[in-house]
């Protein structure tokens, strides 16, 4: 469905990516995972037509979109949830769901309906607040309401920058949740986290960036079951506990 | 080449070309509109310094610039003062209506303190037309004289322009000194962000008028260069809010925030439009187009494109190499390299003392209807890491914000020590020993990760405006002690050798670092983090609670909150949690953990890949 080959992206002066290639097919969870710096959200906003690769190419539905301006990719199927939110502060939870159905030109209101109704099934905690402004929401709400914006659009291919961040583990719990229960019912989802182990858990395959590359590509349950991936990103917080005992410790030796 | 010399030459290269200058232009018209320059440019450095430093937009600028000329031209026609001393006069007169323009525009920013600022101009002007008995109305002041030197009259423009160029050297050097000092970083901080300045112990409200009334000062001393140079006459038509649009041109052309733009900018549009005379009737209309033009080409200024083009970076870092910065920062450096003078680690103060050094009773915000915070009681002991978990909404943040004092609590008391620091501002809460970080990161982002390190001990430094505009050398002690202990905090966070990096260009959790090092540079009792591991992976989260125990370890309490749990289960010898704005659960990490009422309404289970 989505295919990127030898993509590469400058931001400013630095060579964020360095020849990415990597794939999502119909109907997947295919998570992009690494540390910060990596290259993720430069991927995604390659994609997205925010930032325009110097070389290489991106394909969507064996289209080539590596040209393409970000608003016309958003209107052939490509939404995207971005990092940090970036809800619209000065409209209300409606209006900023509303927002999102922009690249919807053909849909009626019967559908769209349909969607928000759906919407506010997954996240009731936004019933009451459909009238409040984007800035008075709490953050893990904005997160909720990002999500939404992205869900509205309709789209075949749905690219979330770290859905997780900043909310509560109930509530990332929930995200990841809703996140397998839209791909059912038939989006596929490229799902950049740092959350690891809860990305690869309800994903398909994952591909792991370093320094602008493309380190290690395999399925979810084997990046799970890899042990360089267990000990960089998956986090057995070995060394917490270590140095917490080291404090205890010390505190009784006092 | 080395330091001495290069310091040398160019003062030297610029006295050469000032004292040949007026051999070179023998017109008396040019040498006018040279003053003329010079006495826009002046007024430039002023805006400068209240927009380009402190972010302050100010349309007033053109009535200070008149307030500055009419109080000169006031005192010396009517009261027989000396021009020498009108020029005093000028600057102080009009740096007091700039702190009267201050104090009311506290309140607001962006387009309604432009609007404000507007209006503010134009009732100087309108003072200026009817105040008849004082300013002679719409007549305008005559005969303004010149200034003398002994028995010689300073009138030729060719004579004048010496006063100018060496007024215009000395404000300049002035401007360029604020940027790098205690009190210039303090409105870069302002305009960076202020919210974060306030948390960083500046007070942002003193220093808003501090530049405004600066900056006023400088346009009055302008207005004292146009009185008493050209035609010695003045009406109050000069000083228009579209004068004050032209001086905001010249600046913004010039390249906002640099002074030696400023400089170019009141230079080229004094200058431009007597160049494009020859095209008769349409000269206006291609100078308004030649403005376009260059912002559309040069979006920041002239300053900016110098800046970007491999010349001007390359003559910037010959500049820069050896700077009185760069030099007090490698020698902060080598004082570290022996391992002995790093941190000391005394893990006495760490672990508890069951001392109490914050108390919240009661705490409450309401934000219209929502109970955003709830009557909330907490303890944080000295020595403890102390965690704040709850449902997003729940009112964590509040809590923080209520406590490093930007909001005011709609009831409750907060004790820090036993001093009651309920109602009081960020920077006296800062002062009393409380930092902290923010949820979404809110560094000075356009400034370098040592400013930003700096800024952080501004209320633990001393240098006033004078010693920031002078730099004597108390105050370059005083940098280089800041300097030297910047180093040491960007060391302890894992930032050497990122000095000179702007903040902004950091990758995220380098930038989380950095508000780190920010609030522990001004040495807090009470360490405030608001999900410091938001963004961080696995093996960052690891490395932060490393950090964090080592911050404990010197005897720095904290209170953080976090939704991950990996860390604040591990972390936090206390932890408290909220819903609703209410405390619903207390204890050791294994209480919580195990309370069913904080498994509902927070943990949750793990999802299962069903």
């Amino acid at each position: 469905m989505l295919k990127l080959e030898g993509v590469e992206t400058w931001y400013g002066a630095i060579q964020a990516i360095k020849g990415i290639s990597l794939d999502v097919s119909q109907g997947e969870i295919v998570a992009l995972l690494g540390a910060n710096g990596a290259g993720k959200s430069t991927t995604i906003k390659t994609i997205t037509g925010l930032l325009k690769a110097t070389k290489g190419r991106i394909e969507f539905m064996g289209k080539d979109i590596t040209e393409m301006e970000a608003e016309d990719i958003a209107e052939i199927g490509i939404a995207c949830v971005p990092e940090g939110r970036h809800i619209f502060p000065g409209l209300t939870v409606m209006d900023n769901l509303l927002l999102g159905t922009t690249p919807r030109k053909r849909d009626s209101k019967g559908d769209i309906q349909k969607d928000l109704d759906h919407f506010f099934e997954i996240f009731p905690q936004l019933q009451e607040f459909k009238e409040s402004l984007g800035w008075q929401l709490s953050g893990g709400q904005q997160q909720m309401l990002a999500i939404g914006r992205g869900l509205m659009s309709g789209s075949k291919l749905l690219l979330m920058d770290e859905p997780s961040l900043g909310l509560a583990p109930i509530m990332v719990q929930e995200v990841f949740r809703v996140i397998k229960e839209i791909n059912k019912a038939g989006t596929t989802i490229l799902l950049v986290e740092q959350n690891a182990r809860m990305a690869l858990l309800i994903a398909n395959r994952g591909f792991v960036l370093e320094t602008g590359k493309v380190m290690l590509a395999d399925t979810a349950a084997n990046l799970l079951a890899n042990e360089e991936m267990k000990a960089h990103y998956l986090g057995a917080h070995a060394h917490v506990k270590e140095a917490r005992q080291r404090r205890r410790s010390k505190a009784e030796g006092r | 080449m080395n330091t001495s010399m290069k310091r040398l030459l160019v003062p030297a290269v610029l006295v050469v070309a000032v004292l040949i200058l007026p051999r070179l232009v023998t017109s008396n018209y040019w040498m006018d509109l040279i003053n003329l320059s010079i006495s826009f440019a002046v007024a430039c450095l002023g805006l400068n310094i209240v927009l380009g430093y402190a972010g302050q937009l100010s349309l007033a600028q053109a009535a200070f610039w008149g307030v500055g000329a009419y109080s000169s031209a006031i005192l010396t026609t009517q009261f027989g003062l000396p021009v020498w001393a009108g020029m005093f006069a000028a600057f102080f007169v009009a740096a007091f209506f700039g702190i009267l323009l201050g104090i009311p525009t506290l309140k607001l920013s962006g387009h309604y303190l432009a609007m404000a600022t507007i209006g503010f101009g134009i009732i100087l002007q309108l003072i200026l037309v009817n105040a008849i008995w004082l300013t002679k109305g719409s007549d305008g002041i005559t005969k303004i004289p010149s200034p003398w030197i002994g028995s010689f009259e300073l009138k030729a423009p060719g004579d004048f322009y010496y006063v100018a160029a060496v007024s215009l050297i000395l404000f300049t050097w002035g401007a360029i000194n604020l940027k790098d000092s205690r009190v210039g970083r303090a409105f870069m901080a302002i305009r960076e962000n202020e919210m974060a300045a306030g948390t960083s112990g500046v007070d942002t409200t003193y220093y808003k008028i501090m530049a405004f009334a600066l900056s006023a000062g400088y346009a009055g001393f302008g207005g004292w260069l146009f009185a008493h140079s050209c035609s010695h006459y003045i009406s109050p038509d000069t000083f228009s809010f579209d004068q004050s649009v032209i001086l905001l041109v010249m600046a913004v052309l010039g390249g906002n925030g640099s002074a030696i733009g400023s400089i170019v900018g009141a230079t080229l549009l004094t200058m431009l439009p007597e160049m494009l005379r020859f095209l008769k009737d349409s000269y206006m209309m291609f100078y308004a187009a030649g403005i376009v033009v260059i912002m559309i080409f040069m979006p920041s200024g002239i300053a900016g494109l110098v800046k970007s083009m491999p010349v001007g970076l390359r003559l910037r870092i010959w500049w820069n190499a050896d700077s009185t910065a760069a030099r007090q920062v490698a020698a902060a450096a080598s004082i570290l390299k022996s391992p002995d003078a790093a941190l000391p680690a005394t893990f006495s103060a760490c672990l508890g003392s069951n001392q109490v050094l914050l108390t919240v009773k009661g705490l409450a915000k309401y934000f219209g209807g929502l109970r955003a915070v709830d009557g909330v009681d907490m303890e944080v002991r000295r020595g403890e890491i102390q965690a704040l978990i709850g449902p997003n909404g729940s009112g964590k943040t509040t809590i923080l914000n209520m406590l490093s004092g930007l909001y005011i609590p709609t009831a409750g008391e907060i004790t820090l020590e036993g001093t009651s620091i309920t109602r009081q501002k960020p920077h006296i809460i800062t002062a009393h020993g409380v930092a902290r970080t923010f949820q979404n990161i809110r560094l000075f982002g356009e400034l370098s990760v040592l400013d930003n390190v700096l800024i952080g001990q501004h209320g633990r430094s001393k240098a006033s405006l004078a010693a920031s505009i002078f730099q004597p050398a108390s105050q370059r002690a005083e940098e280089a002690a800041m300097r030297t202990k910047a180093m040491e905090v960007l060391e302890f966070v894992g930032l050497r050798g990122k000095e000179f990096s702007q903040a902004n260009s950091l990758p995220y959790g380098r930038q989380r670092m950095l508000e780190l090092a920010r609030a522990l540079v001004s040495d807090p009792q009470l360490l405030l983090l608001d999900e410091p591991a938001a963004g961080l992976n696995a093996a960052e989260t690891e490395a932060l609670v490393e950090l964090l125990f080592q911050i404990c370890d010197r005897g720095i309490t904290i209170l953080l909150v976090e939704h991950d749990m990996s860390l604040v289960m591990n972390v936090s010898d206390h932890i408290t949690v909220l819903n609703f704005g209410k405390k619903i659960a207390e204890g050791s990490a294994e209480e919580v953990e195990h309370n069913q009422e904080v498994i509902d309404a927070y943990l949750g289970r793990e999802v299962s890949n069903a």
